[in-house]
């Protein structure tokens, strides 16, 4: 009787540790699986999860890295402490490398939303720069974001940047992406060139404390 | 073709600047304290003391500079210098002959090849995520000299406080190795992955007293996924950060309590504890660095133990369990904390009820408020009538009982398998989901897709069933912590009248991070260790070494 109860307890156990096995193996498909890579990419879904068909080519691909040599330079050319304006994720590069300030419009760390420069950046007035009614609007938010700079204490906007990469998929997911050429045609009407790298353009914003609308 | 290997540089400066003048303090006072010695024996604790006390000492320095004004570029020759010094107490009292370590060769190789692993696959800053945020902020902190820079490092504007120690460093390790910020953020990641695996090791280990479940915990850390767990990418994040200082901060507090001798009184296993003092001034040094970090780890420490206390307090009641083989040596102070613990949490919810009370608002919402309370005096009574009136307090806990699962939203635990019932969501992300209570009121609830439902599906949701299984079938002290932790989990994630206090007592909108809580590695971990052992010492019988099924 005592055996066979072991038995039963023996068998239970392996049957219940091929189950678990089962369990974690199921769980953990996760990292082994080469096509979830892909898919994740397709659908901008975060990768926080290892995986061995993950490579660094797509940090380099996604991380700005390649703009280092850019952030350099400008280093020295820009004025420390103003405001810089360009896309979501070219701002993000630029913010982790130079002493500037950035309108950046992503949500994070429950920061407060500022409409204005939504509508500016993400509502698409920066992509059609070219149409006249938004340049329009741009000079209008740019005189009152002025305004309130001076008001508030907080850094005046004095550039914008351009990124003319081909590979980045962060920036290819914004509008600016595929509209660059737009802003850039009229680019003249809104500052001048400060910095034309090897992807990146800086333009210094025209003064727009002097400015009437 | 990316190179095979690449950011030297970068590693080198980590392994300088956040681990060898750490080695060197610990190789120090190893040569000095028995207490030490014995806290730091196995070869994860001496890395991880390491990184603890260089964090430590370029969180001093840093502060130390932006108070005399100094630029950040300047900790180069501090640190050098102390390097030199150390290294020279090392050589003076000769402490490099030698070397007490216990290491565990399988445990070197799940390090070696999950260092490999994320080596290549890198930090995750291919998406635009908070890492962008946080790198932005070590950015301004190191153009600024400033390890007080608090506020508006994106766009000028103020923005909320965030704590600033691995900012800092970050922005000095930029200054030291001219390395971008975001080449320093990818290189540590493979570094703070291995030593999260380190430290859960330490903790399953700790909390089981078995090396083998600890060392079966971390590889399936590493597997599993869940809040925080197998999310190895996201290492160099300041709360993946945390996370390792939580974990060890578990098992120093482990270590302290085991270590006791079995007392009487409150009073004498206080004093005993004291006399650990070095043991409790590594256990101080990590909640501290934890503060600097990201903060809420502390809650997560707090919450752990103060479950361990309550599961104590349910043990005792209701007398089922045989209590020597759980509680150790320490029963008259783990029911004084547990009291002391008890009247903190009832003043706390007394202020914030009499703070966010809403005359006129909905009665749900204002229900979440004294739930909470009224939980915590029940719980208080409960125990305190655990001897004199037996019936009593059995019956209040079990009205408890029947008071949380009647706040329980089914509807929303349902969701987590079937995605279709799902509540409607809030603003945003992180936002919670807007429940309704039993009158019609308001509350929150968190969405299952912030990495809960990959952790709870499927292994998280079968480690709640197994830490409560094996918490009647084999009761310990162990399957006591986790069964609580893990349960706590689920009223928390499920009950929108308790999300909603902790969401507004806290004023935090990740509350769903308790959910960490469930461990659910170390239960698998442990489940699996006890089936082999159950299975081998049922067709070989007891091993000759006489193991005990844990």
């Amino acid at each position: 009787m005592q055996n066979l109860r072991k038995l039963i307890v023996g068998f239970a156990s392996i049957l219940c540790l091929l189950l678990m096995l089962l369990l974690v193996l199921y769980d953990s498909r996760q990292h082994f699986d080469a096509e979830l890579v892909e898919l994740k990419k397709k659908a901008h879904s975060a990768q926080k999860n290892w995986n061995i068909f993950y490579g660094q080519k797509h940090v380099y691909l996604g991380g700005g890295m390649r703009h280092h040599d850019d952030f350099k330079r400008l280093k020295s050319l820009l004025q420390p402490g103003s405001g810089m304006i360009s896309d979501v994720a070219t701002s993000y590069y630029l913010a982790s490398s130079l002493p500037l300030y950035f309108k950046n419009v992503h949500r994070h760390h429950g920061r407060y939303k500022s409409p204005e420069w939504e509508t500016l950046i993400s509502h698409r007035v920066l992509c059609y720069l070219d149409a006249p009614e938004n340049l329009v609007k741009f000079n209008k938010v740019m005189i009152e974001e002025e305004l309130r700079a001076k008001k508030r204490g907080l850094p005046p906007v004095r550039y914008i940047a351009v990124n003319r990469t081909h590979y980045n998929d962060n920036f290819k997911r914004g509008c600016l992406s595929q509209r660059r050429r737009g802003l850039l045609s009229v680019i003249d009407q809104v500052g001048h060139s400060v910095y034309e790298g090897e992807t990146i353009s800086v333009y210094r914003l025209v003064d727009y404390e002097n400015k009437q609308y | 073709m990316m190179p095979i290997f690449f950011h030297s540089q970068a590693h080198l400066w980590v392994f300088y600047a956040l681990f060898l003048n750490g080695l060197l303090v610990h190789r120090i006072l190893a040569g000095m304290s028995q207490q030490y010695r014995a806290l730091s024996i196995q070869f994860e604790a001496q890395v991880i003391l390491g990184f603890v006390f260089s964090l430590a000492i370029n969180g001093l320095l840093l502060l130390a500079l932006d108070l005399a004004n100094l630029p950040f570029s300047l900790s180069i020759y501090i640190l050098a210098g102390l390097t030199i010094s150390l290294a020279g107490v090392v050589v003076w009292r000769k402490l490099y002959r030698t070397w007490d370590v216990e290491i565990s060769l399988a445990a070197v190789a799940l390090y070696a090849v999950m260092f490999i692993i994320l080596f290549y696959n890198g930090g995750m800053i291919d998406q635009i995520s908070d890492a962008w945020w946080h790198m932005s902020l070590a950015n301004k902190i190191g153009w600024a000299n400033s390890f007080t820079l608090e506020y508006g490092h994106l766009t000028g504007a103020v923005e909320r406080y965030y704590p600033p120690l691995w900012h800092s460093i970050l922005a000095m390790l930029r200054e030291l190795s001219d390395q971008s910020i975001p080449i320093i953020w990818n290189a540590f990641t493979a570094w703070g992955a291995v030593l999260k695996l380190m430290a859960y090791y330490l903790m399953g280990s700790a909390i089981f007293k078995d090396r083998k479940i600890g060392l079966l915990s971390a590889v399936l850390f590493a597997l599993l996924p869940g809040v925080g767990n197998s999310y190895l990418r996201v290492s160099a994040w300041p709360s993946h950060l945390a996370y390792i200082l939580w974990f060890f901060a578990i098992f120093v507090s482990f270590k302290l309590i085991d270590n006791s001798r079995r007392l009487m009184s409150s009073l004498a296993h206080l004093m005993e504890l004291a006399g650990n003092w070095v043991v409790l001034s590594i256990l101080l040094l990590c909640l501290t660095l934890i503060y600097y970090l990201h903060q809420f780890e502390i809650l997560l420490f707090i919450a752990f133990f103060f479950l361990f206390l309550l599961g104590l307090s349910v043990v005792r009641i209701c007398a089922r369990f045989d209590r020597s083989s759980i509680v150790g040596a320490h029963y008259p102070l783990y029911i004084a904390l547990y009291r002391i613990s008890l009247l903190v949490i009832i003043a706390t919810g007394v202020i914030i009820a009499k703070q966010l009370w809403q005359a006129g608002g909905s009665l749900d919402y204002n229900l979440s408020l004294s739930l909470f309370v009224l939980i915590a005096v029940s719980l208080l009574i409960a125990d305190i009538c655990a001897k004199k009136l037996p019936k009593l307090s059995k019956g209040l806990l079990g009205l408890m009982l029947v008071v949380l699962f009647v706040s329980l939203d089914y509807r929303h635990f349902m969701s987590l398998f079937v995605p279709e019932l799902s509540l409607p969501s809030g603003v945003s992300g992180e936002r919670p989901l807007l429940a309704k209570g039993h009158f019609g009121g308001n509350l929150g609830l968190p969405s299952w897709h912030l990495q809960l439902r990959a952790g709870l599906l499927w292994s998280g949701f079968f480690a709640g069933v197994i830490s409560l299984a094996m918490m009647f079938y084999r009761p310990s002290r162990a399957w006591l912590i986790l069964s609580i932790n893990s349960a706590f989990v689920w009223i928390l994630c499920t009950s929108p009248y308790l999300y909603q206090w902790f969401t507004d007592a806290l004023n935090y909108h990740s509350v769903w991070r308790f959910a960490i809580l469930s461990l659910h590695p170390l239960i698998i971990a442990g489940f699996i260790v006890f089936l082999w052992r159950s299975a081998k010492s049922a067709f070989f019988g007891p091993s000759p070494k006489g193991s005990v099924v844990t």
